[in-house]
């Protein structure tokens, strides 16, 4: 499976840098990392564990979906934030 | 509201990061009174926010080569460097019920007390959001809290001082080497007390933050409980000193 990497840092906001495995339109695994804050903290295995097997193209509803769905907040990067870094990891 | 003060302690970074973890626990039960406690770190410590890399963030053999702990925090954030010397460590630990304001307003309302120590030292500092105090445009103290059974935890550092050619040393600062151009961009985005006022001593600032942060609250000088002490102990052993829990990503 292709692996690839990148980073941004939000304006105003944090890091965030993720590193995925994917094949195709297919998000297969991700990890995030970064300097920024998510309450509760626990969320964001549930959050990396929920992307897999996501199209490219759903992350940021995906993302939303499950913040809602877990009441979770994240702070200093938003939704669409994670779906940009992790798009451009593909390339 | 009554609030226990713990006055300057020193402990290694296992113990510190144990010892806030057990004071939210007896704090969540109601155990324990509401607590503000001041700490430093010896030998001195790189602590790493809840969701960066080790690997990614720290020169974990530059830091065995020089003694320094490294830790994972409970808390998001960023890496800092704890240098025994030059850093003033607190934390703020209460029911959310007793402070009923969002992140960010929380945030601010603390470091807020923060800001008010600095100005009785003649320091105007103000609140960046999210969790920054900066003075002249340049950062003086970073925060970051956590929120976990109904209780806020809040710490965060005050530089008394700063070393940055350890900092750079001890933290990976992207790829790049440790050059002078590196250094002198820092020193335009970090600052700390005794560059602006070297005239004040490391007890002048931390009589100044006491006072700022007990003004207008009712309070009583304490100690950990024989209980916190037990559990922070455990803490130490099972989650702060693992490899599983440093190394967690």
């Amino acid at each position: 499976m292709p692996l690839g990497e990148a980073a941004k840092k939000v304006p105003g906001g944090k890091l965030v840098r993720v590193k995925i495995d994917f094949e195709g339109e297919l998000l297969k695994s991700v990890q995030i990392t970064g300097d920024f804050f998510m309450h509760p903290e626990e969320g964001l295995e549930i959050l990396e564990k929920s992307l897999q097997e996501i199209r490219f193209d759903e992350i940021e509803k995906k993302v939303d979906e499950v913040l809602n769905a877990h009441d979770l907040m994240l702070v200093g990067v938003s939704a669409a934030d994670l779906s940009e870094v992790i798009n451009s990891a593909r390339t | 509201m009554k609030w226990r003060i713990i006055p300057l302690e020193t402990h290694d970074a296992f113990m510190n990061m144990a010892i806030d973890e057990a004071i939210s626990e007896t704090v969540a039960s109601g155990e324990s009174l509401p607590t503000i406690r001041f700490y430093r770190w010896k030998p001195s410590a790189v602590s790493i926010g809840y969701f960066q890399s080790l690997e990614g963030e720290v020169n974990v053999e530059e830091c065995k080569a020089r003694g320094i702990d490294v830790v994972r925090r409970r808390t998001g954030g960023g890496a800092v460097y704890h240098d025994h010397d030059n850093e003033i460590t607190y934390s703020v630990i209460l029911p959310e019920s007793a402070m009923t304001l969002g992140i960010t307003e929380s945030y601010h309302e603390i470091c807020g007390w923060i800001i008010k120590g600095l100005a009785q030292l003649g320091i105007e500092a103000e609140f960046k959001p999210i969790n920054d105090v900066i003075t002249g445009g340049k950062k003086i103290s970073g925060n970051a809290q956590t929120r976990r059974g109904r209780v806020i935890l809040q710490h965060g550092t005050i530089l008394y001082g700063v070393d940055l050619h350890t900092m750079f040393t001890v933290l990976k600062v992207s790829a790049e080497k440790i050059s002078d151009k590196m250094i002198a961009a820092a020193e335009e985005r970090v600052t700390s007390v005794n560059r602006i006022k070297p005239e004040l001593s490391y007890e002048d600032v931390l009589n100044a933050l006491i006072a700022s942060f007990i003004d207008g609250k009712e309070t009583e000088e304490g100690i950990l409980s024989e209980h916190e002490k037990k559990r922070a102990e455990e803490l130490v052993k099972e989650r702060y000193q693992s490899a599983a829990w440093n190394s967690l990503r």
